[in-house]
């Protein structure tokens, strides 16, 4: 089973790049492959190259990951109740990251940990660095997952999902926190959700993923407005708006149909089946990723011109 | 945290006062005189009117349970007829000998079982997994009295490296050496049989905390295998390995009992037997009312150590 | 018509249940363990070489090694091992089945009961259960054989009652979930009785549990009784392998023969137990197993 298939990704420094796709789409593993921290049985990278700092991370040996993973790449998980060690105090597991990348002893990895506490905006951050996870309510938990990724200054932050396991109103504070980080340290984010006002927000870039195939990726603008795939078509529309001009309310347009058996994909393009524009070649042949406009990559047999 | 500490504590007290009573609706429910059970088949019968007076035997059942439970509570288990001494006497003097064998045994088994268990862990479901797995599940399946004689007859009979029974040599004297040789078989057989039940529980606790999402966020960081394992796998692995061994005192005492005799070891097991011989009935009763009272604290400290590791319940 | 239906529906839910109990493979070598053992214990008239009370009392005949006439040796008494064995599976077989199943009953009924009406009966009961669940149960055999008696129906009777608190435990576990499920409640709401409740809708799932518990508890009892025998308390007429090791103690330095088998007949008994009651916790609870 391949969970991804075919994945071009780019990200340049100071970008924010956003992956979205429904869950099951292939997301976190593309993520998690980054790091390598896929296991490895029952997973395996069967083919193509990840170049960081133009150097290939594919061939590294286990040391030099340990080095990469936290300090030169790192991510911030999306259950904040389950990815946190509910028997270790939150600022040692800030300051473990510290001390396994920078040369500072113990005493100094908790300084920062509680400076990296503040940057996130976590209130009586002193007092509460040795606090534990359950402690915390899930938004706050969420900006320790977050401090942790940042606390050695990564060059590249992954941010797996960081709103979905919260409420509406947290989701906006860690939203407008990440935002200000972007700002503040000038990061390089790739930016994992299934929500698109996240990702509108946030991101420079936007890659869309499909049952683990990449099948658009443009600037943020041209996804939203200029949406050439149909499944991102379908997705823009799916968000419920409010509409003032009509004075009244529409009815929410759902995708038809239900995201694809990963073992036994369908043939061609994965997404015809339930593709309303679909056309002959769209079951037999299997459309790549091509630059169709500047920058704008779609893979698709039939895309939409024109609007 | 002491709150709960105190609500252990007192959930402890009903238990102990409820096995005095099982013991005294045992005495008498029994076939037979109560009064002779108590003082002996060979008791003249002054000495029986005696014990039926101390004990309030005329007087109403509830009035009866009341002495009974007065009684023991200030310490007075009874009388040994054949040894012709206080039950509570005796038991104290052989209690440490057994403790001393358990002891050792429930040390080690526990330091090697997790190491072993850990270990496990790494490679699940390979070849040696399943063989060690399979072997633990035998070892665990043989009578400890039994592996403890084929050990004499090994060891002891055959290779003539230990001495076959008891504490200590008749000319030897006490040095711990002589001691040390002595002991080392009965312990080891304990060792063995535990050690079996631990590494299985830690291979299956790690496993499980292995799978959890916190780990995941420890190799993002960047942290060696080593440090996972320990660091963060363990520390939470062991909180369920906790409560087994503490499920597992009550059980750790009736092994005693056989293995003492197979090894004249004079230990509270081998009492037991000895009063069974001689049917020494205050001593069967005391036995059980001692290790009882023993297994509830033993109980007791388990829940303490487990609620300081979780800080889950420590800060609630 | 309907009898046939539910017998079909019977020999289907069998026929899977085997399945799945195949898929593990040192379970099914367990219940091939079990069936030789109850082949001995049933037959043992016929497969015993010897008649296991027969006494030779001459030096020739006494402490004799293994040969091809006595494959595991005699005991003091001129008396083949080996049949002693094989007579011996009968003893801890019924002992172990007849303890499980007093255990079994008494931990049904009463975890129901405190499972089922809760409150005040609950507390009381399994106030009780925790308490009996701390102390040794052992010792507590010890004193109940030497003062009420050591006969093996008695024994038998007395293992059970020092193991059942657990079952009743589980089993009030499952009354406990199962209670709160929506059929029960739906079941309720159409108006069905208390006992159509607790016989046809919670019972039925709440009896597998006990059924596991109960596999794993003869290894136990077999123990247990095994025990008591080497101490002295079994019954003096049976003839049972705690017995047989016991008779092998004050003789092992000069017949070791005397131990060896009968020690290793109840490890592989308990052990075919475990691997059973192993093989049922998986074949009944499959979403549980993990590879």
């Amino acid at each position: 089973m391949r969970a991804v298939d075919g994945v071009n990704l780019e990200i340049n420094k100071g970008e924010t790049l956003g992956l979205i796709g429904e869950s099951g789409s292939g997301k976190t593993v593309t993520a998690l492959s980054i790091m390598r921290l896929v296991p490895t049985p029952p997973g395996k990278i069967v083919e193509g190259s990840i170049i960081f700092h133009g150097e290939e991370i594919l061939t590294k040996s286990k040391k030099e990951m340990e080095i990469i993973r936290g300090a030169g790449i790192a991510i911030s998980f999306q259950d904040p109740m389950t990815f946190l060690n509910p028997v270790l105090k939150i600022g040692d597991q800030i300051a473990e990251a510290i001390k396994l990348h920078q040369d500072v002893d113990k005493k100094e990895a908790l300084d920062i940990a509680v400076e990296c506490m503040k940057l996130v905006q976590i209130p009586s951050a002193r007092e509460r660095v040795n606090d534990y996870p359950h402690q915390f309510s899930g938004g706050m938990r969420q900006r320790i997952l977050i401090a942790i990724a940042l606390s050695c200054g990564p060059d590249l932050l992954i941010v797996d999902e960081p709103t979905t396991a919260l409420d509406i109103i947290t989701q906006g504070e860690i939203i407008q926190l990440l935002s200000d980080l972007k700002e503040k340290m000038d990061l390089s984010m790739l930016l994992i959700t299934h929500d698109l006002g996240t990702v509108c927000e946030l991101a420079d870039k936007i890659a869309v993923m499909y049952a683990g195939n990449i099948v658009e990726y443009a600037d943020v603008f041209s996804i939203f407005k200029r949406p050439k795939h149909p499944y991102t078509k379908a997705l823009i529309e799916s968000i419920p708006k409010l509409s003032t001009v009509s004075g009244g309310m529409e009815r929410l347009t759902a995708i038809e149909g239900s995201v694809p058996d990963m073992i036994n994909p369908p043939h061609g393009c994965r997404f015809h089946p339930r593709c309303p524009y679909k056309i002959l070649t769209c079951s037999t042949s299997t459309p790549k990723l091509v630059e169709i406009k500047n920058g704008h990559f779609v893979a698709c047999s039939y895309p939409i011109y024109g609007n | 945290m002491r709150k709960k500490i105190i609500n252990n504590l007192l959930q402890a007290v009903p238990v102990i006062f409820g096995v005095i009573i099982i013991n005294f609706f045992l005495i008498h429910l029994a076939p037979g005189d109560p009064a002779v059970m108590l003082a002996g088949e060979e008791a003249p019968a002054e000495y029986l009117d005696l014990i039926r007076d101390k004990m309030g035997f005329n007087k109403p059942m509830h009035i009866q349970l009341f002495i009974y439970l007065k009684q023991v509570l200030s310490g007075d288990l009874g009388y040994s007829y054949y040894s012709n001494r206080p039950v509570l006497e005796i038991i104290i003097e052989r209690l440490p000998n057994t403790l001393l064998l358990l002891g050792t045994a429930f040390v080690f088994s526990i330091l090697i079982g997790i190491f072993l268990g850990i270990i496990a862990s790494k490679k699940p479901y390979s070849l040696t997994d399943n063989i060690t797995s399979f072997l633990s599940l035998i070892l665990y399946s043989l009578p400890t009295f039994w592996l403890g004689m084929i050990f004499i007859l090994i060891f002891s009979v055959h290779l003539k490296i230990f001495p076959t029974s008891g504490i200590m040599s008749v000319k030897g004297g006490s040095s711990i050496f002589d001691r040390l040789l002595h002991m080392f078989l009965p312990s080891s057989v304990i060792t063995i049989y535990w050690l079996a039940l631990y590494t299985r529980i830690t291979r299956g606790s790690m496993l499980e905390t292995l799978k959890k999402d916190y780990i995941l966020t420890a190799w993002a960081k960047g942290c060696s295998e080593r440090i996972v394992l320990f660091k963060h796998a363990l520390r939470n692995a062991l909180l369920p390995i906790i409560t087994v061994i503490g499920l597992r005192f009550r059980v750790l005492f009736t092994g005693s009992v056989t293995l003492e005799t197979v090894f004249a070891w004079p230990g509270i097991g081998r009492l037991m037997y000895d009063a069974i011989i001689d049917m020494d009935y205050p001593i069967l009763m005391g036995g059980f009312i001692i290790v009882s009272i023993i297994v509830v604290l033993a109980n007791l400290v388990t829940d303490i150590i487990y609620t300081i590791l979780d800080p889950r319940i420590r800060f609630k | 018509m309907k009898k046939k239906q539910q017998l079909k529906s019977w020999l289907f839910t069998g026929y899977d249940f085997w399945n799945r109990y195949k898929k593990n493979r040192v379970a099914v070598v367990g219940l091939m363990i079990l069936i030789i053992l109850l082949i001995l214990s049933l037959f043992s008239e016929y497969i015993a070489p010897f008649n296991p009370y027969k006494m030779e009392l001459t030096t020739e005949a006494i402490l004799k090694p293994p040969s091809y006439k006595h494959p595991v040796g005699t005991d003091a008494f001129g008396r083949d091992i080996f049949s002693r064995v094989i007579w011996g599976t009968r003893i801890s077989l019924t002992a172990g089945f007849t303890a499980v199943i007093v255990s079994t009953v008494i931990g049904v009924l009463l975890g129901s009961i405190s499972g089922y009406f809760g409150g005040n009966i609950d507390s009381a009961i399994m106030r009780f259960v925790d308490m009996l669940l701390v102390i040794p149960r052992f010792f507590l055999l010890l004193v109940i054989v030497s003062m009420f008696g050591n006969s093996i129906t008695l024994i038998m009777v007395f293992i059970g009652l020092t193991i059942w608190p657990s079952t009743a435990r589980l089993v009030r576990a499952e009354f406990l979930s199962v209670k709160e499920q929506d059929y029960v409640i739906a079941a309720k709401a159409v108006g069905a009785s208390n006992m159509h409740i607790v016989f046809g809708e919670i019972l039925p799932n709440a009896i597998f549990p006990a059924i596991i518990q109960g596999s794993l508890q003869v290894g136990l009892a077999i123990m247990m009784e095994a025990s008591l025998s080497f101490l002295g308390l079994g019954d003096p007429r049976a003839i049972s392998w705690g017995r047989l090791l016991s008779d092998a103690l004050p003789f092992f330095y000069r017949a070791w023969w005397m131990a060896v088998l009968p020690g290793v007949m109840i490890g592989i008994t308990v052990l075919a137990f475990n691997l059973i009651g192993d093989g049922l916790n998986d074949a009944l609870n499959p979403h549980l197993k993990e590879r």
